[in-house]
């Protein structure tokens, strides 16, 4: 709903009145305690999973975010199950290779527990790997770009195909989604935010979104631009646990909160945490576990379809 | 019910009515009116020479006055007309007598009429009142030259808002929900047209504005903050009227005119914004089919049966548009239907029925292209009242009013229906009925000629019913990570329609006023409010799509009590009036929200809700001149407004967004001659509170904040200041050689600057990893405006 009514706030903005925002510098007042940020998923995927381990820093300090280095990294599955990640190019990124003997990580209904020992503490984030629908398929129609889809900086094509991808919730209240495009093999950048689902619906709507195809405003969100002939879209729909929603959730609340309808400032939760609770040192990010569907196509101008959106 | 009728007995014996015993004296009634279009004057005053006594008219220019038989002097005045003599003689029938005012003329030089009216503001029990005339309103410079109410009344003391542009207005640290504004006695529950712009009173149609701060009498009831009470125009009842104008914005006529002379008039004003007609040209391509556009219609027609009985009819709907393929409107329509009726001379009845409805739509398949891909939203609340108010004069030491209301909510707080490839959900928030039910009794007495007093009281009595199969009990769980607010909601099975809440109070008034001096005088007042029904809202500017909600089992009513003290006095014959008031207020379950809040078609949102206590308090100076050719005010505030809801903020008090510590505002108006008359206003209103992040944290490739707990508000947005000016040029004649018009030449933030409306922060867009502090301006340059106005 946040979008729509951004847009009427963008039309009025354009033609009536003369708003404006300018940067401003300010400054950190005080210089806080780093936290720990985990940012990484394990998947169902044969493929390197991969857990970054950065600290965070004072908020208008800009210089490169520092990695935690020479950290003790595993996944434990819910069968006892270790995994061990390693910091390949000490860089604080965490890799887990798959091999011949073990192909993947993730199966679905089983909880995975990340283990972290950084800096002489102990780190925990314990999560479920939930299930996926199939793709059905990805259509598209050709048609100018709409206000959000054009961007004239980055290039953005004007007019193009829109894409929609087809898929069902599952029957059941409460299952999450992540939904990544690709184009041409590289992720499409989506300004501020990133595109999620709560059952068929773009927000938690009480079991009304329940066991449908997902709707409109979900399945074009793999369209943040317009894509051109021979272009290749390949769709990946992530499930995801309604906390790992709600992350992202307030994620992109706490990005996007300027204006005359800002909502209070309040925290992004985490499900890390600091197994000793006496402890400072706290954890930020969120650690993940996903099963993925994808789906893969190629524009073909005779394939094209009408009346999609 | 039963309830309600045993303590409406009460509260009737806690009265002495006093209505025996009153042979040897006579009563003297009537209206007081315009002489030009017939308009009833409010609060004229009737003085009676002899006896150095006297008193005002009502809302609907009534006035009554029971006097011992004899030969007496009436002058009869008001503000901007000339007064009127009246000798007569009470013996032993009571005598009906009509006045008509002659407007005071524009001459400039004229001789004051020294006028009983002036020093009302020393004289009378009402402290913590602002009333504005609409021709002050209407010199004011305006925002793209549009004359708007609920911005000009943001000048007057310890009234502020969130920010320019923002919904509603805040008074004396009160929500903007808390303020029940009223037109013709119907609630109007959204008083803005695009977002917070411009106001939905059209100024053509309105005829007087009061804003009750405090010392609110028993009379009205239902809102925690103020009251805004705008009273239409009746309608020109001497000949026809045509006023209109041409503005950057709208374009507004009103129609005035007797049906019979003297005896039934009405009036029609209409606007609408034409943006959308100038923009369509530049349209094109996807966006050719947009709408934005907003208008509004008001009427009211009166017919005077005869002196005792006139009944009116008033109504308005206005709406906003806006959409292309997607469309999103909302909307207020009232309806108020009125009876006068004076039955013995002493006692007069304004009965009321009213309707008021709010609602908006929002549909992503305005024009029917995807029936099987479409999501439809509607939510609207609705009213249905019948209110008689009494009021008897038992002398002019002693009035009563007293009356009653009965007032049904229904909420549709937000039903939607989502189709999916052709197969659609429905889902939403909860059907709800609620009957507010009030009495009330209040008396004014003058105890000597320089001490009086109101006393009242009101009783309120609220139920909620659910209209669904189930209902939901909040119960404490504990604050986590998962649960921000703590609570979780047990689903009970409920019989529709049975109610399942029930809340009554007693809301004691109070005033008191003490002369000390001729000119001057100390006032003091105590209120008790209760507001059954809350506005949804956490953002920081209110909007349309706010859902406003009953109490019920697990929302209980907030109840504020306010005391105030004020020193009140006039200068050099009535050409300053000054005055300073304090006052405190104590409000109980005030509403804010948890982390995470989904408001909107959330059946469950009660879970969200977190409910504390607030305190506001604050010092307001005020001074205006009124007479002269340069007339206008000062009025500086000094004021907080608090709240402390756990666990937000720790559990600690924190300040609203609204809470502004200094407002000063000064208006200028100066008439130059005949011609040329000039306006300006400068305002500086301290910055809005805001949080800062303190870390940042990187997830792939974004920068997010990290904000530690305990900081709601730490910091200030710079303060707000702004300049504007307006020269208007009055015509002998309008377009067609016939009537008066005049133009208006306005410079909205004349010297340019930004204003900030709040400070935040996010990602760089080109580099997300980088992060910076962005300074938001709504209006962030001067607005020129020039509008036409005309009259016939």
């Amino acid at each position: 709903m946040k979008k729509y009514i951004k847009i009427i706030v963008l039309f009025l903005g354009v033609i009536s009145l003369t708003s404006c925002e300018d940067v401003i510098n300010l400054e950190d007042s005080i210089t806080v305690t780093s936290m720990l940020v985990v940012d990484g998923s394990v998947t169902n995927l044969s493929e390197n999973q991969v857990i970054k381990l950065t600290k965070s820093q004072n908020y208008f300090n800009n210089s490169t975010i520092q990695p935690v280095l020479g950290a003790s990294v595993t996944v434990t599955d819910s069968d006892g199950k270790i995994f061990q990640f390693k910091d390949l190019k000490g860089d604080g990124v965490y890799v887990w290779q798959p091999t011949a003997q073990v192909p993947v990580i993730g199966v679905v209904g089983k909880t995975y527990t990340l283990k972290i020992s950084a800096d002489g503490e102990n780190y925990q984030a314990v999560s479920p790997l939930k299930r996926v629908p199939v793709i059905d398929s990805i259509a598209y129609q050709f048609d100018e770009a709409r206000v959000n889809q054009r961007d004239d900086a980055k290039g953005k094509p004007k007019e193009g195909y829109d894409a929609q991808f087809y898929a069902r919730d599952f029957e059941g209240i409460g299952d999450c989604y992540r939904i990544i495009a690709y184009k041409n093999g590289k992720a499409l950048e989506m300004n501020n935010t990133v595109s999620i689902a709560y059952d068929a619906a773009i927000q938690k709507s009480s079991g009304a979104a329940d066991g449908i195809v997902f709707t409109l405003p979900v399945r074009s969100s793999i369209s943040p631009e317009l894509y051109l002939e021979k272009d290749v879209i390949k769709v990946e729909l992530r499930s995801i646990t309604e906390g790992h929603y709600d992350f992202w959730s307030q994620a992109r609340q706490e990005i996007n909160n300027g204006g005359l309808f800002a909502r209070p400032a309040a925290n992004i939760p985490t499900n890390v945490v600091n197994t000793n609770a006496n402890s400072t040192k706290k954890a930020a990010g969120w650690f993940g576990t996903s099963a993925v569907s994808i789906s893969q196509t190629t524009v073909d101008a005779a394939k094209a379809q009408k009346g999609l959106r | 019910m039963k309830t309600f009728f045993k303590s409406m007995m009460a509260v009737l014996l806690l009265f002495p009515l006093g209505l025996l015993g009153q042979n040897a004296k006579q009563t003297i009634s009537g209206y007081v009116k315009d002489a030009k279009n017939g308009e009833g004057l409010i609060g004229a005053s009737i003085f009676v020479k002899e006896l150095l006594t006297g008193t005002t008219t009502n809302t609907y220019g009534f006035y009554s006055l029971t006097l011992p038989k004899g030969d007496y002097t009436l002058v009869i005045s008001s503000v901007g007309y000339r007064k009127s003599i009246k000798d007569l003689k009470l013996a032993d029938k009571p005598l009906s007598i009509n006045v008509e005012l002659q407007e005071d003329g524009q001459e400039l030089e004229e001789v004051v009429v020294k006028a009983q009216k002036e020093d009302d503001n020393i004289k009378s029990l009402e402290m913590s009142v602002n009333k504005v005339e609409m021709k002050t309103i209407k010199k004011i410079p305006a925002l793209l030259g549009e004359v708007d109410l609920v911005r000009a009344i943001q000048f007057l003391p310890g009234v502020t808002t969130v920010g320019e542009g923002a919904s509603g207005f805040n008074v004396r640290g009160g929500g903007v929900d808390q303020n029940l504004i009223l037109l013709d006695d119907a609630p109007v529950y959204n008083s803005s047209h695009l977002f917070g712009f411009f106001s939905v009173f059209n100024p053509d149609a309105v005829k007087d504005v009061k804003l009750i701060k405090g010392g609110i009498p028993a009379q009205y009831g239902g809102r925690a903050s103020s009251i805004l009470d705008v009273k239409m125009k009746e309608g020109n009842a001497k000949k026809l009227e045509i006023n209109g104008g041409i503005g950057a914005i709208f374009s507004r006529l009103s129609i005035e005119a007797p049906i019979v002379k003297d005896k039934a008039s009405f009036i029609v004003a209409a606007r609408r914004s034409y943006i959308d007609v100038l923009a369509k040209p530049f349209l094109t391509g996807n966006n050719a089919n947009s709408q934005f556009n907003f208008y509004d219609l008001t009427a009211k027609v009166n017919y005077k049966i005869d002196n005792k009985n006139t009944v009116f009819l008033s109504g308005y709907f206005g709406r906003d548009v806006f959409g292309q393929d997607f469309g999103f409107n909302w909307g207020n329509s009232t309806l108020s239907a009125r009876w006068n009726h004076v039955f013995s001379d002493k006692l007069f009845l304004n009965a009321t029925a009213f309707y008021s409805n709010y609602d908006y739509a929002l549909d992503s398949d305005l024009n029917n292209k995807r029936p099987n891909n479409a999501f439809k939203w509607t939510s609207n609340i609705e009213n249905y009242s019948f209110k008689p108010d009494f009021t008897y004069y038992i002398s002019p030491n002693n009035t009563l009013t007293f009356g009653g209301q009965i007032l049904t909510y229904h909420f549709k707080p937000g039903s939607a229906t989502a189709t999916s490839q052709g197969e659609k959900r429905e889902f939403g928030q909860e059907r709800k009925n609620s009957i507010e039910y009030s009495a009330y009794i209040g008396e004014e007495l003058k105890l000597s000629s320089a001490v009086s007093m109101q006393i009242g009281l009101r009783f309120s009595q609220y139920d909620y019913s659910s209209q669904e199969d189930s209902y939901y009990v909040r119960q404490y769980a504990g604050v986590s990570a998962e649960n921000p607010s703590g609570y979780t909601l047990q689903v009970l099975p409920n019989t529709q329609g049975k109610t399942l809440a029930s809340y009554n109070n007693f809301e004691p008034r109070f005033a008191l006023n003490v002369n000390t001096g001729e000119s001057s005088s100390f006032k003091a007042s105590y209120n008790r409010l209760t507001q059954y029904i809350h506005l949804m809202s956490n953002t920081a500017a209110s909007t349309p799509l706010d859902v406003w909600t009953s109490s019920t089992n697990n929302i209980k009513p907030q109840i504020v009590d306010q005391v105030a003290l004020g020193y009140f006095k006039n200068f050099n014959d009535n050409t300053y009036e000054a005055s300073a008031e304090v006052y405190y207020k104590e409000m109980q379950n005030q509403i804010d929200y948890a982390d995470r809040s989904n408001l909107f078609l959330n059946p469950l949102f009660e879970k969200d809700l977190l409910f504390g206590k607030g305190r506001a308090y604050g010092l307001e100076l005020f001074a205006k001149k009124n007479k002269g050719k340069l007339t206008g005010w000062v009025s500086y505030t000094l004021q907080r407004s608090e709240r402390k809801v756990e666990p937000l903020n720790n559990g600690e008090w924190y300040v609203n967004r609204y809470d502004r510590t200094h407002t000063l505002n000064v208006i200028a108006q100066y008439e130059l001659n005949k011609k040329w008359s000039f306006g300006a206003n400068f305002a500086y209103i301290t910055g809005v509170p805001y949080t800062l992040p303190e870390q940042k944290f990187e997830i792939e490739g974004t920068a997010y904040p990290y904000i530690p707990l305990g900081t709601r508000g730490n910091l200030r947005v710079p303060a707000y200041h702004r300049l504007d000016v307006s020269a208007t040029k009055k015509n002998k004649k309008a377009l067609f050689g016939k009537g008066t018009s005049e133009w208006v030449f306005s410079v909205y933030n004349l010297y340019n600057r930004r204003n900030p409306f709040s400070i935040y922060t996010r990602p760089n867009e080109d580099n997300p990893t980088q992060t910076e502090a962005v300074r938001l301006s709504i209006i962030g340059s001067f607005v020129p405006a020039v509008t036409y106005n005309f009259t016939f």
